[in-house]
């Protein structure tokens, strides 16, 4: 691989989000994610990479989690390397519910498959803890049981909500 | 914000607990349904598996009142015991002699002394009562001793079985039958098994060291003691128990030779395509006398062969293969001994349970009284008794228990859908 040359010349990629707001980046960074890899083996370099399914803010966080876990330019990744990145992660994802969900959005339309295992473990451990009404709020989900259907549902499985 | 998409929800809930996601079935109408969904049943439980989420064990004891008690323990990554937990068991009169005789993908088995037989998911309250399934002896022949039970699970066809061999005897002159006879879940009815059990001449001894079957990867082993002619039937074996693994069911088979010397094998069933098969010698023993018990136990996914020779509170030793390939003979690799004086209290039987992640550490039961987590490399232990465990968390009453039997669990939702079985008891 080249990629020791590519990176000490720090060849840049310019991302563009939804509301029209640009971002550089290295492109050894960018390529963390499949999408905009194939993007850039595609020859779409020369220009503005377009990523309309993002916001300028959740875009800006992206790009923060691409130069964390782009592959470092000088060898392999440490344990202290490996277990700082743990621990980065973690903050990283202790943000309020929306952008969480957000997040995970983006990790999956641009497939950052670190990122998507990282979000959705996070929603997992938000969701382990929440009550079936904090849940739809969270989701945005529309109750579509009539109140007698949900009363059943309920008496099935009553135990569970003590 | 836009909504996520269905296979990021799949995924998300996949790695809940179990209670949260018995209550999610309220969220809305799509989310009941994909709770509820087989293949979601199947990736929730593949998840919890490979995770050991909520890995629980279920404790059951019997008091000084000989009334028998459940409860729960949830077991920590970091080996700490969690709120025990009184729960009860789908039996229909659980003071009755009951038997925890299985353990597979959350699912307990159990059963009493009047065949009444249950496959039980305590995660999530639900149960499934086996039809009641007569034994016919061969004309001439009667009923020689309860049913052995095994029970596991089929991956091939997605399905848990459940297998009882019945022993016959006739006198005079003396000889021995089989029958039998396998449950399938999906089908719920019992059928016969057409290949015939391969030892005839064999006694399924009834002493047991351990509770008789656990399961990882859905198959069952069975310790049994074939007799060759002569032998005699007083030695008490380590065997009765079953184990499933690999979606077949195991026994380990001691022919009784001349000058007492074992030569266990293991004879496997397979639960998918319903055949018995026998193994090569699980591992080269060499002069073993009577004073050695044997038992298969699966820990981590893998077969074991655990040895114990145990001379008096003091000497002897616990000897412990892996059977680190399927089904290959040559790959018995050991894997730890613990000599008598090497713990600080009394030596005997130590039942492997659960091992840690880093493999370092197992979890051991002792006298159905005791539990401790064994280091394997420091060659230490510490020891929790789980009366104490119980007393202390459930805020009983003080009845003294006189023993336990233990089964590991994993968190399940298998019988929530699909096999119509049976909602909450109280």
């Amino acid at each position: 691989m080249s990629s020791t040359l590519c990176c000490s010349f720090a060849k840049n990629v310019t991302l563009r989000s939804s509301d029209g707001q640009t971002f550089e980046v290295e492109e050894a960074a960018a390529q963390v994610s499949q999408t905009i890899k194939r993007m850039i083996e595609d020859g779409c370099t020369g220009s503005v990479i377009p990523v309309p399914n993002l916001t300028g803010p959740v875009l800006a966080l992206v790009i923060e989690y691409f130069k964390k876990h782009s592959p470092p330019s000088d060898g392999c990744p440490t344990a202290l390397l490996e277990m700082e990145i743990k621990d980065w992660d973690a903050k990283f994802v202790a943000v309020d519910n929306d952008t969480l969900l957000d997040l995970t959005l983006a990790a999956h339309y641009l497939e950052i498959q670190g990122l998507l295992d990282l979000t959705c473990h996070r929603v997992a451990d938000i969701l382990n803890d929440n009550s079936v009404e904090k849940i739809r709020e969270i989701f945005h989900i529309k109750n579509d049981f009539t109140p007698e259907e949900e009363a059943e549902e309920r008496s099935k499985i009553q135990w569970a909500f003590e | 914000m836009s909504s996520i998409p269905e296979e990021l929800i799949d995924d998300i809930l996949s790695q809940l607990r179990v209670k949260p996601l018995l209550r999610f079935q309220c969220v809305s109408k799509s989310w009941n349904a994909l709770i509820r969904r087989p293949d979601f049943i199947k990736k929730h439980l593949d998840r919890s598996i490979q995770t050991n989420k909520e890995r629980t064990l279920i404790v059951k004891e019997r008091d000084s009142d000989y009334l028998l008690n459940y409860f729960s323990v949830r077991l920590h990554d970091d080996g700490r015991f969690g709120r025990v937990v009184k729960i009860h068991p789908p039996l229909h009169d659980p003071d009755r002699f009951a038997q925890i005789s299985g353990c597979c993908n959350g699912l307990v088995f159990i059963h009493d002394l009047d065949a009444e037989i249950v496959i039980w998911n305590p995660s999530i309250k639900k149960y499934k009562k086996l039809p009641y399934e007569p034994s016919r002896p061969p004309s001439g022949f009667y009923k020689y001793s309860l049913p052995h039970l095994a029970f596991g699970h089929d991956p091939v066809n997605d399905d848990y079985k459940v297998l009882r061999v019945e022993e016959f005897l006739k006198l005079n002159p003396l000889s021995r039958a089989f029958e039998v006879n396998i449950y399938s879940l999906r089908a719920h009815s019992w059928r016969r098994v057409e290949d015939e059990w391969p030892y005839q001449e064999s006694y399924i001894s009834r002493c047991e060291m351990a509770l008789s079957s656990k399961s990882l990867n859905g198959a069952l082993h069975w310790l049994v003691t074939p007799l060759t002619e002569g032998a005699r039937l007083s030695r008490c074996e380590m065997a009765l128990s079953s184990k499933s693994l690999n979606g077949a069911l195991h026994w380990l088979v001691t022919p009784l030779t001349e000058g007492a010397r074992l030569s266990p094998t293991i004879v496997a069933f397979d639960l998918a395509n319903e055949k018995f098969r026998v193994f090569p010698q699980p591992v080269p023993l060499e002069s073993l006398d009577r004073n050695v018990n044997m038992a298969l136990e699966v820990l981590g996914g893998r077969m074991l062969l655990c040895v114990c020779v145990c001379e008096n509170a003091s000497v002897g030793f616990n000897d412990v293969w892996v059977m680190k390939e399927y089904g290959v003979a040559s790959s018995w690799t050991w894997l730890y001994t613990i000599v008598g004086d090497e713990l600080p209290w009394y030596f005997s039987y130590y039942k492997p349970l659960v091992i840690s992640k880093d493999g370092n550490k197992v979890l051991m039961e002792q006298d159905r009284e005791y539990l401790f987590w064994y280091d394997i490399r420091k060659k230490s232990g510490r020891r929790f008794n789980i009366r104490d465990m119980l007393r202390n968390k459930s805020g009983r009453r003080d009845g003294f228990p006189s023993w336990f039997q233990t089964a590991t669990c994993v968190g399940s939702l298998v019988l929530l859908h699909g096999f119509n079985a049976s909602s909450p008891l109280v």
